[in-house]
C-alpha cells in the first residue's frame, strides 16, 4: 500500500488526500529504503524535466533580475524632489550642451524578430533600448536580435541565444554567451579595450573583424569569416590567433588549433605545389605532430594469400604512378591501399563537431576495385568498380567527430568481384572535409 | 557580479534544482525555490561560514526554504513536513551516491537508447504539462498506461543511469 502511495505521490501527488500523505509520511519513515527510492525517483523526475524541457537555464536570468530589483532604491517624497530637481538642472545643462556632445548608450538593440526577447527581469521588445552593465538576453529559439556598438560594430544573436553583458560596455565591450550563437561584424578595435567575447571555457578578442562564437555544449566553436581573432581558453593555456575562413574549437583537455573551413587531404603523391588548405598524404604512419596518417608504418609485411601478377603484395599503402601528360592533379594520382580481405585505418585529428566529407577513388592509370571506404563507422563506398582513365566514383557523407578524430577504414571488400586485372585493392584520391556548425 | 552569478548558477543549479526536486516539491515549485536560494546566497555571500563549499551552504538554505514552503501549506504541511524530513535525512545519508546530479550526461545517452516512441512519449510528458490524462487521450489509451509506462520508464532510466555511473567510477 505504501509502495502504491510513493508511485502516486510520483506521479498524481494531487489525488493524495491528508490520510493518504499521513500514511506515506509514516510509511517513508518506517521503511529508510523506500525513502531512499523515491527520493532517487525524483530526482530522476527532475533530471528528466532537465534534459527535456526548455526553460530552466533562464534560472540565471530570473534571479539576476531579482537581484537587480533589490538593489534599486525606494522612491520616497525627498527621492522624488531630489530627483526633479536634478532633472531640472540636467535639462538646463544638456540645452547648453551640443548634441553631439552628449554621451550616446554605446550598445542598443537595433533590430528584433522576436518579441519575447528577455532584458534582465523584464521585457525588451522596443528597437534602440539601451544595454546596460549587468542585463541578459535570451533570444527564443526562433528568434534572433542584433545590437549595434556606438562604433559601427554590430552584434547578431542567433536563435536559442543567452548572453550577459559582464560590464559597464562604455569601458570595455566585454560579452559573455551562455548558450547559442553570435556573430560579430566588427570595426577595428582599440587595442587597449578590445572587444572580448568569452564563454565558460575560452575568450574570444576582437581586433576588427567578422567572425561566430558558437556554445556547442561544453565546448566553444569559433569561425572567422574575415580578419584575425585572439582565441584563448581560459584555463591559461596559450591561445591562439585565428585567420579568416579558419576556425578552432576550446574543448577541455584539447589544446587549441585552427583549421580550414574545408581541408582537402590528397591522397598519392601530388603533382605540383599543393594548394593553400591541402594536406598530401602518402601512406605514411600517423604521427602526433601531422595530426594525421595511417595505423602503421610501412614495412614490407607480407599480406598472406595475396599474390598479384607474381607479385606478393605487403600491408604497404603504395602511391600510385601519375599518367603523363598529367590529367587534374586532384584525380591524377591515388594511393593504393588494403586488399579484398586486408583493411587499413586512417585517423585525422579534427575538432569536435559535424563536418561533411566528400570521398573520391579510382585511378587514372588502371582500372581498379572493388573500393571500400568506411567513414566513423559508416559505410560510405563499398564494391565500386573503377575503370582506367579520369573515371573515378565520389560520394559524400555528413559525419560527426565526438572525439577528437575522424576516422577512416580502407579495403576489405571480399563480397564483390575483383577489377579486370585481378587486383582488389581500394585507391583512394582524395578526401575533402568541409566543416559545418 | 554578473559573472559571479553565472558561473555559480552554471555550476551548481542542477544539484539545487534535483535536491529541492529530491525532498518532495512538487515540479511546478522547483524554480521558484531554486530562485530563493540564489537570490538569499546572492544577498548575503558572506554568512557562507570559511571551509563550507556554496553548494552545500545553499542545501541548507534550500532545506529551510523548502521547510518554510511546506509549512505554509496548512491542510496537507505537516504531513508533507513530515515526508519532507524523511527525505532530507536521505538525502544526506547518501550524498556522493551514484544517483548525484552529476547524472544528466549518463541520462541523455539512456534516453537515446530508448525506442524512438518512448522517446517521444517521454518528450510529450515532460515537454508539456505532465498531464498523463491529456496524453492519454491524444494516444486513445488510458490514462493509467500512460502513468504505468512513465513509472516504468523512470525506473528503466534510473537503472540505466546508476549502471553507466557505477562503470565510470569503476573506470
Amino acid at each position: 500500500v505504501i509502495r502504491q502511495l510513493a508511485e502516486r505521490f510520483l506521479h498524481d501527488r494531487d489525488s493524495l488526500d491528508e490520510a493518504d500523505l499521513e500514511a506515506l509520511a509514516s510509511g517513508l519513515e518506517e521503511d529508510p529504503e523506500l525513502a531512499g527510492e523515491l527520493r532517487r525517483m525524483l530526482v530522476i523526475d527532475e533530471l528528466l524535466g532537465q534534459c527535456l524541457t526548455t526553460g530552466h537555464e533562464r534560472l540565471i536570468e530570473r534571479v539576476a533580475g531579482r537581484l537587480t530589483a533589490a538593489r534599486r532604491p525606494r522612491s520616497t517624497p525627498m527621492v522624488w524632489a531630489s530627483l526633479a530637481a536634478a532633472a531640472i538642472v540636467l535639462a538646463l545643462v544638456v540645452w547648453r550642451i551640443p548634441r553631439s556632445r552628449v554621451d550616446a548608450p554605446p550598445l542598443r538593440i537595433v533590430s528584433t524578430g522576436d518579441p519575447q526577447v528577455m532584458h534582465a527581469d523584464r521585457m525588451a521588445t522596443a528597437v534602440d533600448r539601451a544595454i546596460e552593465a549587468g542585463d541578459a538576453l535570451v533570444v527564443p529559439p526562433l528568434g534572433a536580435l542584433t545590437l549595434r556598438y556606438d562604433d559601427g560594430t554590430t552584434v547578431t544573436l542567433g536563435g536559442g541565444t543567452n548572453v550577459f553583458f559582464s560590464g559597464d560596455q562604455r569601458q570595455q565591450k566585454r560579452l559573455r554567451i551562455v548558450r547559442g550563437s553570435i556573430t560579430i561584424e566588427a570595426v577595428p578595435q582599440s587595442t587597449s579595450a578590445p572587444l572580448v567575447v568569452s564563454s565558460a571555457v575560452a575568450e574570444a578578442t576582437v581586433l576588427g573583424t567578422r567572425f561566430t562564437l558558437r556554445v556547442q555544449g561544453d565546448d566553444a566553436r569559433l569561425d572567422v569569416d574575415t580578419g584575425l581573432v585572439r582565441f584563448a581558453k581560459l584555463d591559461g593555456s596559450e591561445g591562439i590567433e585565428v585567420a579568416g575562413g579558419r576556425f578552432a574549437v576550446a574543448t577541455a583537455g584539447q589544446p587549441l588549433a585552427s583549421f580550414p573551413r574545408t581541408l582537402l587531404v590528397k591522397f598519392g603523391a601530388m603533382t605540383g605545389e599543393p594548394p593553400s588548405d591541402t594536406v598530401v598524404d602518402t601512406g605514411a604512419h600517423f604521427t602526433a605532430e601531422r595530426g594525421y596518417g595511417w595505423s602503421h608504418p610501412n614495412l614490407g609485411e607480407p599480406l598472406p594469400g595475396v599474390v598479384w601478377n607474381g607479385w606478393q603484395r605487403t600491408k604497404d599503402r603504395i602511391p600510385t604512378i601519375p599518367r603523363v601528360p598529367a590529367v587534374d592533379p586532384l584525380f591524377d594520382t591515388a594511393l593504393s591501399v588494403g586488399w579484398a580481405n586486408h583493411t587499413e585505418h586512417w585517423r585525422m585529428r579534427l575538432p569536435n563537431g559535424g563536418y561533411l566529407a566528400t570521398v573520391c577513388v579510382g585511378d587514372a592509370l588502371d582500372d581498379q576495385g572493388p573500393h571500400r571506404v568506411v567513414l566513423q563507422g559508416a559505410v560510405v563506398i563499398d564494391g565500386v568498380l573503377t575503370a582506367a582513365g579520369s573515371s573515378h566514383q565520389m560520394r559524400q557523407i555528413p559525419v560527426s567527430v565526438t572525439d577528437g578524430e575522424l576516422t577512416m577504414e580502407v579495403g576489405g571488400c571480399s563480397s564483390f568481384p575483383p577489377s579486370s586485372d585481378g587486383s582488389s585493392d581500394t585507391t583512394i584520391q582524395f578526401l575533402r572535409i568541409t566543416s559545418v556548425p | 557580479m554578473a559573472d559571479e552569478l553565472m558561473d555559480l548558477v552554471q555550476e551548481t543549479q542542477c544539484h539545487v534544482r534535483c535536491y529541492i526536486a529530491g525532498i518532495g516539491v512538487p515540479h511546478s515549485d522547483v524554480d521558484d525555490i531554486a530562485q530563493d536560494v540564489y537570490v538569499e546566497f546572492m544577498r548575503h555571500p558572506d554568512r557562507c561560514p570559511t571551509g563550507v563549499a556554496p553548494l552545500a551552504w545553499m542545501k541548507g538554505i534550500a532545506r529551510n526554504l523548502c521547510h518554510s514552503y511546506f509549512r505554509a501549506r496548512s491542510r496537507r504541511g505537516a504531513a508533507m513536513r513530515r515526508i519532507s524530513d524523511t527525505l532530507v535525512r536521505d538525502a544526506e545519508r547518501t550524498t556522493g551516491g551514484p544517483l548525484t546530479e552529476d547524472a544528466l550526461p549518463a541520462l541523455k545517452r539512456c534516453i537515446e537508447l530508448l525506442p524512438l516512441q518512448r522517446q517521444q512519449l517521454l518528450r510529450r510528458y515532460y515537454d508539456g504539462d505532465r498531464d498523463a490524462s491529456a496524453i492519454a487521450e491524444g494516444m486513445n489509451r488510458p490514462a493509467d498506461w500512460v502513468r504505468k509506462m512513465m513509472m516504468r520508464l523512470r525506473l528503466v532510466l534510473r537503472e540505466c543511469v546508476e549502471r553507466a555511473l557505477a562503470s565510470e567510477a569503476s573506470t
